[in-house]
């Protein structure tokens, strides 16, 4: 597993170096992988999930030389491609002209049409349950079961109490369950 | 597996169902995808600053205009005045067929159509006034007939010929290029 420069040192390394591509390849390679799991668990298909990851870290490399240090490059990155995967989900639905249900239907047949869906597999039917939950708490419970996200990074990330978090996160477990235990 | 102990014990007291469900990640990523990533990502970065427009652009936009308006001279676009003879020479087409049918049926009325009119099959005639044709034989009438016609029906073929240049607009807004978008600017300029 390769190690990396710390946030910080990658930061300056970016805003100081005359060949920025080397710090940027850095941040790349150390976040790709858990941002690309993120916005796939949101958007679903590997080609969408391909698109806003590659539109999040476009921004990321033009903005990057006016990020204050006072937060973290990590939590600024996550916050960014959560924000990239819900507009990409709005634009979907626009496009469609869609409901919030019928694109929630949408995102379930995505799954359901998986080359490897298994629908008596547990990990399958958690992946429908999630996508039936609201927004919110869909977010909140992708953060915490799968980026194992402390509550306190996590309300940086997403702007809200860490209490509202939790509540979140409880809400959206006992749904997940209930549909779970019903299917 | 999971690295955080803290957060599979609140999973465990929330819902031991769901902490049962083996931690896994269900989809998959084609071959290859996260050491490609990078490469991919600059290509489109690259892509990404050749369709930004100079920093500098807007500010050097109105001389940039300027100077084209100078350098032209007054001349009227060819295909928008082509534009207006297509108009007219509908028009004229329109007519000849209008006055055709009218006469046809009056002489319907009075006479037994000829041997040669009886043997057209209905689907010929249908064929001879579909838009194609119509097209072709606009395009092939004579300007100067065209120009005649609205002369002797007592058209104003300068007024008509102005109120064209302005419904030439067949292109889709998103569409116009710069260029064109100098070209109308400097024929306000002219009509000026």
């Amino acid at each position: 597993m390769a190690i990396f420069p710390d946030d910080n040192e990658l930061v300056f390394q970016f805003k100081n170096a005359s060949n920025k591509e080397v710090p940027f390849t850095h941040i790349i390679k150390k976040y790709q992988e858990k941002l690309y799991w993120h916005i796939r668990r949101m958007v679903v298909e590997h080609e969408d999930a391909n698109d806003v990851l590659q539109n999040m870290f476009i921004k990321v490399w033009k903005h990057l030389d006016n990020f204050r240090e006072d937060s973290q490059l990590y939590t600024w990155l996550y916050r960014i491609a959560t924000n990239e995967s819900l507009t990409f989900l709005e634009q979907q639905k626009k496009r469609r002209a869609l409901s919030l249900n019928d694109d929630e239907g949408i995102l379930i047949n995505k799954i359901q049409s998986d080359k490897h869906f298994d629908p008596n597999k547990l990990e399958w039917k958690l992946q429908i349950a999630m996508q039936r939950l609201p927004e919110k708490q869909r977010i909140v419970f992708n953060l915490r079961y799968y980026d194992e996200m402390p509550y306190e990074e996590m309300s940086r990330v997403l702007q809200t109490s860490e209490g509202a978090l939790k509540a979140s996160y409880h809400h959206a477990v006992k749904k997940i369950e209930d549909y779970i235990l019903n299917h | 597996m999971r690295k955080n102990q803290e957060i599979q014990n609140e999973l465990h007291e929330l819902s031991p169902e769901l902490a049962r469900i083996p931690f896994t990640q269900v989809y998959e990523t084609p071959e290859g995808y996260f050491e490609q990533l990078p490469i991919s990502l600059y290509k489109h970065i690259e892509e990404d600053s050749i369709q930004e427009i100079p920093e500098d652009y807007f500010e050097k936009l109105p001389n940039e205009i300027l100077s084209k308006i100078n350098n032209t001279k007054s001349v009227i676009s060819i295909q928008k005045k082509y534009f207006y003879f297509k108009i007219a020479a509908a028009a004229v087409v329109a007519g000849i067929l209008g006055l055709g049918l009218i006469y046809f049926l009056n002489q319907k009325k009075t006479e037994t159509p000829p041997a040669y009119v009886k043997n057209i099959d209905s689907t010929e005639i249908y064929a001879s006034l579909n838009s194609s044709n119509l097209e072709s034989q606009i395009n092939n009438l004579n300007e100067e007939d065209v120009i005649s016609y609205l002369e002797d029906n007592g058209h104003d073929v300068n007024a008509a010929l102005v109120a064209s240049l302005g419904e030439d607009n067949t292109e889709n807004d998103s569409q116009v290029t710069e260029i064109q978008a100098h070209e109308a600017i400097n024929e306000i300029q002219i009509k000026k």
